[in-house]
């Protein structure tokens, strides 16, 4: 693995680059989009283990993190969706030059879908996107880790203090823009970049997945949704627990790799 | 970014001051908690190395083997005791690249354990913060804690957290027993915390030790701190301590963490200076 900072000095990000350890007859590059701030620690080791996999079976694999999020440059309150979908462009065009190829596959977990899918909508060439438990209505999104963060406040181990800093959202500022930002998103109505085909990977059954798989196929896009029973943050979790996921991850790499040795 | 290590396996991020900072003959490093990535919880780690940086102190914050993007160790040894010569290499890392001969060790919660292992023992460590570390109960504790029933806003909290499980109960899940068996702990009894805080601060090691409202059930009054190791002179020189009551456990509120900052920096300074 290969770690560094792309882009300019003012706007670096953290990159992860997994080298294959086998070579396949046609290269193949994955780009894993992470979840934001608000998901981004409990996700890190599965996004790893993902690209780890995915680099054992032969393709090169690019973790990044987004301007203001991680390791990269920016304040935590410089984020917005339109901003990080830049990031993914940029993310892919590094990953391209790096492997060598030109089609580059993009898998977004949770909010790191629907940056994916908004970077295809802005021009970024994508070959397969592949969503994984997506954000699909910022609404609903909102709503729960609202709901997630009173639950912390609430804390019988957190006796003494009831502050809760203005403006921010599970650990992390956001202020009124980009919160109206995030409500207003709802990729069953984004326009749709140029992308061949769309996998959706939920850990349970989900009626805006199934609305958003519908929209796309009427848009000729192939699109496709499994449900395999997982750990998943799309559900309510012990907030500092880690996700365990095996279940998704392994059909990915299927989807992702087929039956490459 | 930083590779080190054997074969350069493990990955941190240098944090340099900016030319016209103070120079420094202290050095920070920073690692991880629990699971988490050397970013920090809610990027407490990226924050507190970018503050420290700003004035002077180049920081590493680095992933333990087998944590974040670095690779487990193949040697022998369990992981507390890979995590102790990862911290060895950490240190000798960031004091090539700095030039500092002396080292600040910052942790929170389970990351207190390397660290404390690692200061206990190891010379260049000038100071260590220690975060939601150890506590251990008191005579005083158990008299504070006999009043706490008292407290209106302690049962007004109870009741609406009661509220917020009947509307919500999908978020009241416990943690998964698989990630808690990620890694374990390695508490020292109060009898050796007190003999190796006074080997330390015998040996001229100050220690910062910071308590956040989480801590509670430990520990629920500053003085505790002298009531656990007494007030010998040399301890009470060289332990300080931050009383953060309305901070929770990660740091979640980005003004705690400005808080708990600023209360690092002034103390950094007293280390700097000696």
């Amino acid at each position: 693995m290969n770690v560094g900072f792309f882009g300019p000095p003012e706007a670096q990000r953290f990159y992860a680059h997994h080298v294959p350890s086998v070579s396949l007859a046609r290269p193949r590059a994955v780009l894993l989009c992470n979840p934001g701030p608000q998901e981004f620690r409990q996700a890190h080791f599965a996004l790893r283990t993902l690209a780890d996999r995915l680099a054992e079976r032969g393709a090169h694999v690019l973790r990044f993190d987004y301007v203001g999020t991680g390791d990269s440059a920016g304040a935590s309150d410089v984020g917005s969706l339109d901003g990080w979908a830049d990031d993914v462009h940029d993310a892919v065009d590094e990953l391209r030059a790096r492997a060598g190829v030109s089609r580059v596959s993009v898998v977004g977990l949770r909010l790191g879908a629907a940056v994916a899918a908004r970077a295809a909508a802005r021009g970024t060439r994508i070959h397969e996107l592949v969503l994984w438990d997506p954000v699909i209505r910022g609404a609903r999104y909102l709503a729960e880790l609202d709901a997630l963060q009173e639950r912390i406040r609430l804390d019988l181990a957190y006796p003494i203090s009831d502050i809760v800093d203005s403006e921010t959202l599970l650990g992390h500022r956001m202020s009124v823009t980009q919160r109206a930002e995030l409500e207003a998103l709802d990729l069953r109505h984004e326009p749709r970049g140029a992308i061949s085909r769309v996998t959706i990977f939920t850990a349970a059954p989900d009626d805006d997945a199934a609305a958003m798989r519908e929209v796309y196929r009427l848009d000729g896009v192939t699109t496709d949704i499994q449900v395999l029973p997982d750990a998943s943050l799309a559900h309510p979790v012990w907030h500092e627990d880690t996700l365990l996921a095996r279940a998704i991850p392994a059909a990915i790499l299927a989807r992702l790799l087929g039956d490459t040795p | 970014m930083v590779c080190f290590g054997p074969n350069g396996q493990l990955v941190g991020v240098l944090t340099e001051p900016p030319a016209d900072a103070p120079s420094r003959d202290v050095a920070i490093v920073l690692s991880n908690t629990g699971t988490n990535s050397r970013v920090g919880p809610f990027r407490l780690n990226v924050e507190l190395a970018r503050t420290f940086a700003n004035v002077g102190y180049t920081t590493l914050r680095f992933d333990r083997s087998g944590l974040g993007d670095s690779a487990r160790r193949d040697a022998p040894g369990d992981d507390h005791q890979h995590a102790l010569l990862d911290t060895q290499d950490a240190i000798e890392c960031v004091r090539q690249q700095s030039g500092a001969t002396r080292i600040v060790l910052v942790a929170l919660c389970s990351g207190v354990d390397v660290a404390y292992a690692t200061a206990r023992t190891d010379a260049r460590v000038a100071g260590a913060v220690f975060i939601d570390g150890y506590a251990y109960h008191t005579d005083g504790y158990r008299a504070r804690h006999t009043r706490r029933v008292l407290d209106v806003e302690r049962l007004k909290r109870k009741f609406r957290r009661q509220q917020h499980r009947a509307r919500h109960p999908e978020f009241f899940a416990e943690p998964s027993v698989e990630a808690s068996a990620l890694f374990t702990r390695v508490i020292p009894t109060l009898e050796t915390f007190r003999h190796d805080v006074e080997v330390m601060a015998d040996r001229g090691t100050r220690l910062l030790l910071v308590y956040t409202g989480a801590m509670g059930l430990h520990i629920n009054a500053p003085e505790q701190v002298a009531e656990m190791l007494g007030d010998g002179a040399a301890v009470t020189t060289a332990v300080s301590v931050a009383w953060m009551p309305d901070a929770d456990h990660l740091f979640m509120q980005p003004s705690r963490r400005q808080a708990l900052a600023a209360s690092v920096l002034t103390w950094l300074d007293s280390v700097s200076a000696r």
